[in-house]
């Protein structure tokens, strides 16, 4: 057997079982399924959210822009997002969490139709939701297939893509009907531990090759000085700003409210906001890092991941299989909580809201759940396997509406003055927006930015969001003291 | 002005941090990393002290009661 096929299914395997192990101690209620009891501990919150959080991007795709644009990828993606992630966790996470317990919420759709008491306003953001989702999941279904066939041989006889996508599906669907929440989120734990070593170990391993650190950076320093500094135009300042607003987008992702609302106690988040930037260096360093060291062998352009280049030059084998578990561990560890987030927002708002007007039996709920999981898998995997490679450049416009949804989420927390018109008015105006900028950009090269001022869509998304926000809040009736009251207890 | 909405202000200088548009064109390589890269991890490292100071110093106490 391909090595790299074994060291795969032997991760896959582990991971199920560690998913199968969490069905020992589920309960059967809605709430077990959907948020684990709320019961989990600071260390797999930490794990799991920081699982959730990272894709295929961040060491595939991070990779890939630090060849092309050298080092100030780090600065742009990921120094910004340990800036803005943990704050928005501290205001934004922990407060849902409180509410969601006090009030017993389970998805977003829910809090925000009642928050706002609306209909409309519930309806509007899971259209928006499970719309921005669809792109994220259909990266990581297509990535996952992608990568194991490069890494097992490519043209040269590599497993054909749908064969990992398959497994990788397969797998997910298993582990997750088995346990629900616990499993996805005991699941991720291990692969956060698995992706963190992989790239640890996959640095330690090809500089050693260039023989150290200081003499790969020296040496690249020869042939591509550019790469090692940040280009000191205003273009340059408006991405750096632009980019501080996509890691907004954790303030939305339905997949990470899921993990919140999961949360054993208030408590439990602190060791996720303290650490969230160090794992985030441990991750992406090694990544950046290859991504511009391999100039040095590979020069552009080139075909096909440039971290799968460097491994299969330079040591191949088992190596290139801990890659493939990698890559996997980051895939699975997002895709499982999308799909389980998309099916949790579908049972609870569509079936068992409309459908039975929120009168559900629990065991209904959690068979629902089941059901809409495998099929939205199944139609995940199909899909993915007629899109061509487009469908990466979708994530960060997917980001991009995610990040241009936070400030309703602000919003609905901190304002009592915020109206559900006004969310209305917001969520419209990004989506409005969102479809211009993207139809004006489908003929532009390389990376779009507005009126190629350097600013990002988002930049323009969320003042679009906040402006519509409060405009409309201000001119129509405050919310009645019986919700705010329920909302903004006196404390 | 209250010592929650001073708060408030903290994420305005983190920001200046972020944005060091002073050393970008700063072509040294130290400890074996590009000067920014370096700097940026550092800063990582930095935003790391001070959630662990928010957390203990301004964690809402409402979050902690049943």
């Amino acid at each position: 057997m391909n090595p790299v096929l074994g060291v795969v299914l032997l991760y896959l395997a582990v991971v199920l079982g560690i998913g199968v192990a969490a069905k020992r101690v589920l309960r059967g209620t809605a709430e077990d399924y959907f948020l684990a009891s709320r019961s989990l501990g600071a260390t797999v919150l930490l794990l799991s959210i920081f699982g959730t959080h990272m894709t295929a991007f961040t060491i595939l795709g991070a990779s890939g822009e630090a060849h092309r644009g050298g080092i100030s990828v780090f600065a742009l993606m990921a120094s910004s997002s340990a800036l803005v992630v943990p704050l928005v966790f501290y205001f934004v996470g922990t407060r849902l969490w409180w509410l969601g317990k006090r009030l017993g919420f389970i998805t977003q759709v829910q809090f925000f139709r009642e928050r706002y008491q609306s209909e409309v306003v519930g309806l509007a953001l899971f259209v928006v939701l499970v719309s921005l989702l669809v792109p994220y999941v259909l990266i990581g279904v297509k990535g996952s297939g992608d990568v194991l066939w490069a890494l097992t041989g490519g043209p040269a006889g590599g497993v054909p893509p749908w064969v990992g996508s398959f497994l990788m599906c397969g797998v997910i669907f298993i582990y997750v009907i088995q346990g629900g929440m616990r499993s996805t989120a005991w699941a991720n734990a291990f692969q956060t531990l698995v992706f963190m070593s992989v790239a640890a170990i996959t640095l330690l391993v090809i500089v050693r090759e260039y023989g150290g650190l200081e003499t790969a950076m020296r040496t690249l320093d020869a042939s591509r000085p550019d790469l090692l500094t940040i280009e000191k135009t205003p273009r340059q300042l408006g991405r750096m700003v632009s980019y501080l607003l996509i890691p907004l987008s954790a303030g939305v992702f339905p997949h990470l409210f899921a993990n919140w609302l999961s949360a054993k106690s208030g408590k439990t988040f602190r060791p996720t906001i303290v650490l969230y930037p160090i794992c985030l260096v441990l991750v992406w360093v090694p990544s950046v890092v290859l991504g511009a060291l391999g100039n040095i062998d590979f020069p552009p352009p080139i075909e096909g991941p440039i971290l799968v280049l460097l491994i299969l030059r330079h040591s191949g084998g088992l190596l290139a299989g801990l890659l493939a578990a990698g890559v996997f561990a980051v895939i699975m560890g997002s895709l499982d909580n999308q799909a389980f987030a998309a099916g949790t927002l579908f049972t609870q708002d569509i079936v068992r809201h409309y459908g039975f007007h929120d009168g559900l039996s629990e065991r209904g709920q959690v068979l629902t759940g089941r059901l809409f999981l495998a099929a939205f898998l199944a139609v995940a995997l199909f899909v993915s396997l007629a899109t061509s490679r487009t469908i990466f450049d979708l994530g960060v416009w997917s980001l991009s509406g995610f990040a241009a949804l936070f400030p309703i989420a602000v919003a609905s927390l901190y304002w009592r003055r915020s109206t559900g018109a006004g969310v209305v008015a917001s969520i419209a105006t990004v989506a409005v927006l969102w479809i211009i900028f993207f139809l004006d950009s489908l003929g532009s090269r390389g990376e779009y930015t507005v009126g190629e001022t350097g600013l990002l869509p988002v930049a323009f998304l969320f003042a679009g969001a906040v402006v519509s926000l409060v405009a409309v809040s201000l001119l129509t009736s405050p919310p009645p003291d019986r919700v705010l009251d329920r909302f903004f207890p006196a404390r | 002005m209250g010592h929650r909405k001073r708060i408030l202000f903290l994420p305005l200088g983190l920001v200046a941090l972020h944005l060091n548009y002073w050393m970008w064109d700063d072509a040294r390589i130290v400890l074996g990393l590009p000067a920014n890269l370096l700097y940026h991890v550092i800063l990582s490292l930095f935003l790391s002290a001070v959630m662990f100071v928010l957390v203990h110093r301004a964690w809402p106490r409402y979050l902690d009661e049943d």
